[in-house]
């Protein structure tokens, strides 16, 4: 039917067509731009964050950066005062977890151990990732057994969510039966820690078997050399 | 509506107009390279959104391949270094590495541009004379196959984890009961005391019957399966042994030891001692005293005890050695040369001072004399002799021995003699079997089933072996009276065992009823030792023993006794009387310090795995 209308009449229901539709043609188009503009912003806004919580961890780091070296009074203060900002100022970033952590640590050398239960306790309710909340409840556990709270400890270690902390949470709960003097229960968990210890974790073998064979039962030594 | 636009796209400029809304924006903004990557079939694996691609699969493939064929002793030619037996581990540790920054992307982490400069402006890899040089920079990473925007990427990706590192080994702690329980276990105390009960006079006593030992074999035949075995029948071609055969006339070996002796050098060898006065306003004086105190015939190496500046040889009686050509300044070596043993130079000027020097030693080395080097020069040019004709043997060996259908021939046209191996297996022999090429030949199809002589196999320092095999033992089960004797013996041990561990029984029961160990054992003739108050590690009995004793469970009774075997075969009697815990007080600070701090190491080390595998766990994977 084109084929009958002159170019003029073409042009003329071209530019009626247009008036007709050009909100539905240009609205998506819009859309669709401001809604990419936007992404790239958040995108951008979220990397310059993360770029300046990164920052301010490399300075947390540089105040203290032999590791294997015991912390002296200056490196607690001044490691205390910039894990404090980190805590607060990059809360729901694994950096904020770090931070939380280093500062139960600080207390525990300092022997408040109730200020690095409430540290510790923030990382299990909030850390950003499930492995970092698991990992929190372990150091958790350590420092509720220290303060005697056995029930406690033995419920924050009583069964982890994913596979990998199984035999670190078993090696803990033995270590708490073994403080309450809970032989039998203590020989159960470290059992249970070495059965379910990584082929690749030969490392930690060592402890605790060590330790189990500490625990051992009658009738049930377990080292080697026996035939 | 929807007509009229479909009409409308018949246009091209229209189409035009849509691919470019459409199309541009995913160009501009890269979308989902990782989207685009699995629409082409780029990626290896896909985790969490992140992609581990083909290319970067085959560089770290690549990559670890060098690593493992740096190391001393590998064969390139191994199973374990084809690329399809490393790619899988590689790809393993890639999507971990891939999983670990995915979880960090997405938990606020991200390191800026400035910092990843700042690590890679100071790598040693990209430094000439101390500052970063971006020439070098280039060439190092198009080695390794990577563009400086990949190589920033994994820098900041391997900041990012060694953060997560620092944050775990930071926070590292270990509480004072930790210390407490760590030092009470690692430092306790134990006495305890062996008995072993001897085992002389009891295999006397057994008797294996010939059905018993033959319904073990029935009951075992697997374990006596022997592999398959050949034994072969050789000739060995031996430079060394050619060379033995060759004729070299007296005067040959004179004219050659003559032609040694002329290159020979005989600069005599000088071994000094220096006294040195260093410059300044009594050196004169000093000089003047210690040349008359040598006139009157003093001892060179008291005064240099006495006058010498050279703090080094002062005490050495001034030695310094022999002296080699062109260490020391011209006028001190040519002053040396001067001298004969035991001389004394005139003063001798230097850098360091005035010097003065004694010849301690003057050795003129003398050319060894003929009877000493005859019989090697003699053997060395047997050899040279012998190698024209080793490689000529060679090819006539391998001539004569290509299908003949054994070795006499051969033998007997190259004046060599058929020997004969023993019997070994595909995969050890003694001899010539010991070699692995010989096995290999004497296995292969063609020499073991077809009975034909091996090619030449060529051996280490110029010997060369061609191979017939004589004798071929199929794998089988061991005839009952081949392994006989080792049953009875076998059967024989099992039963002295039990015979000690129920004397062993008795010894425990006697001891829990209250009778003292030691005297048990004394009155039974059993060896008793004991070990008061050691620790894990006090070098004391055995470790075996040791850790027994460490590993025996508390009872009531005042002794915890427990019977085992020691790696020797003992049967042994441990018991525990007394068990006391460390105590931090008594292993001193610097010792709970040092284990707490190793332990809390331990630690973030061990947890640093399990939070790395918990990430991976709860990691979305997929690999193609």
């Amino acid at each position: 039917m084109a084929d009958h209308i002159t170019e003029e009449e073409q042009i003329e229901a071209l530019k009626t067509w247009w008036n007709d539709n050009w909100v539905s043609i240009v609205l998506p188009i819009l859309i669709v731009i401001i809604g990419y503009a936007g992404w790239n912003l958040w995108g951008g806004y979220k990397e310059s964050k993360a770029a300046e919580a990164s920052k301010q961890f490399e300075t947390l780091m540089n105040t203290y950066q032999d590791t294997s070296a015991p912390l002296t009074g200056e490196q607690k203060t001044e490691l205390g005062v910039i894990a404090n900002d980190v805590a607060a100022e990059r809360s729901g970033t694994l950096y904020a977890d770090m931070a939380n952590l280093i500062l139960a640590r600080l207390s525990v050398e300092d022997n408040q151990l109730d200020a690095a239960e409430s540290r510790l306790q923030s990382v299990v309710d909030g850390g950003s990732n499930l492995a970092m909340q698991e990992l929190a409840k372990a150091r958790l556990a350590r420092v509720l057994s220290a303060k005697g709270e056995y029930d406690a400890a033995l419920a924050a270690v009583a069964n982890p969510t994913s596979d990998s902390y199984k035999s670190l949470y078993a090696e803990i709960r033995g270590d708490i039966y073994l403080a309450q003097s809970k032989m039998a229960e203590a020989n159960t968990a470290y059992s249970m820690a070495l059965d379910t210890l990584p082929p690749s974790e030969f490392n930690r073998r060592g402890l605790i078997q060590l330790k189990l064979d500490a625990v051992s039962l009658p009738q049930t030594v377990s080292a080697g050399g026996d035939a | 509506m929807l007509q009229g636009v479909r009409d409308n796209l018949k246009g091209t400029t229209v189409s035009i107009v849509i691919i470019v809304l459409f199309i541009v924006p995913m160009v501009i903004a890269g979308v989902g390279s990782s989207f685009l990557g699995s629409v082409a079939g780029t990626d290896a694996a896909e985790v969490d959104g992140r992609s581990v691609s083909f290319a970067e699969l085959d560089r770290e493939v690549y990559l670890q391949k060098q690593r493992m064929l740096s190391q001393q002793g590998v064969d390139p030619s191994a199973d374990y270094l084809k690329d399809e037996n490393l790619r899988g581990p590689v790809l393993e540790r890639l999507t971990r590495k891939a999983a670990m920054l995915a979880a960090a992307d997405h938990a606020g982490m991200g390191v800026d541009a400035a910092t990843v400069n700042r690590v890679i402006a100071t790598q040693p890899d990209f430094l000439t004379d101390e500052r970063f040089d971006s020439q070098k920079f280039r060439s190092v990473l198009s080695r390794i196959g990577l563009t400086p925007a990949n190589f920033k990427v994994s820098v900041a990706e391997d900041l990012m984890l060694n953060q997560i590192n620092y944050g775990l080994e930071a926070s590292s702690f270990v509480t004072q009961a930790e210390k407490a329980a760590l030092i009470s276990l690692v430092h306790e105390k134990r006495t305890f005391f062996t008995v072993d009960i001897p085992s002389e006079g009891l295999r006397e006593q057994v008797t294996v019957s010939d059905a018993d030992a033959q319904s073990y074999y029935d009951e075992n035949q697997e374990s006596y399966r022997k592999a398959e075995q050949v034994a072969v029948e050789y000739i060995e071609l031996s430079l060394a042994k050619l060379a033995e055969t060759m004729k070299v006339d007296e005067a040959q070996v004179k004219s050659q030891y003559e032609a040694d002796v002329a290159k020979f050098d005989a600069a005599p060898e000088y071994t000094v001692a220096h006294l040195l006065i260093e410059d300044g306003d009594s050196s004169a004086a000093k000089l003047a005293e210690v040349q008359a105190k040598l006139a009157e015939g003093e001892d060179f190496a008291e005064l240099v005890k006495q006058y010498s500046d050279d703090a080094g040889t002062r005490d050495l009686g001034g030695s310094l050695g022999v002296v080699l050509p062109g260490i020391y300044p011209v006028d001190f070596e040519m002053a040396v040369y001067s001298l004969d043993s035991g001389e004394i130079s005139a003063p001798v000027t230097s850098d360091a001072g005035t010097h003065l020097i004694k010849v301690l030693d003057k050795h003129v080395p003398k050319p060894p004399a003929f009877a000493d080097r005859k019989a090697e020069i003699k053997a060395n040019l047997q050899r040279i002799q012998a190698e024209e004709l080793y490689t000529a043997n060679l090819e006539s060996l391998d001539k004569l021995t290509f299908s003949a259908p054994d070795l006499s021939d051969a033998a007997a046209t190259l004046g060599l003699t058929v020997a004969q191996s023993t019997l070994f297996s595909r995969t050890s022999g003694t001899g010539i079997a010991g070699n692995t090429d010989v096995r290999n030949a004497a296995f292969a199809p063609e020499v073991l089933q077809d009975g034909h002589n091996s090619r030449i196999v060529e051996l280490a320092n110029n010997r060369a072996v061609v191979l017939h095999v004589k004798q071929h033992e199929p794998e089988h089960i061991q005839a009952f009276d081949v392994v006989k004797a080792s049953i009875v013996d076998k059967l024989t041990q099992q039963q002295v065992n039990e015979m000690l561990k129920s004397k062993a029984d008795v010894f425990v029961e006697t001891v829990k009823s209250g009778e003292a160990a030691e005297k048990l054992a004394e009155s039974l003739g059993y060896a008793y030792s004991s070990f008061e108050g050691a620790t894990r590690s006090d070098p004391v009995s055995d470790p075996a023993t040791r850790s027994q004793a460490f590993a025996i469970a508390k009872t009531d009774s005042p002794v915890d006794l427990h019977v085992s075997i020691t790696p020797t075969g003992v049967t042994r009697v441990i018991g525990v009387t007394s068990r006391e815990p460390g105590k931090a007080s008594e292993v001193g600070d610097d010792m709970v310090e040092g284990l707490s701090s190793q332990l809390a190491r331990e630690n973030s080390r061990y947890e640093g795995s399990s939070f790395e595998a918990g990430i991976v766990s709860s990691a979305k994977i997929v690999t193609r």
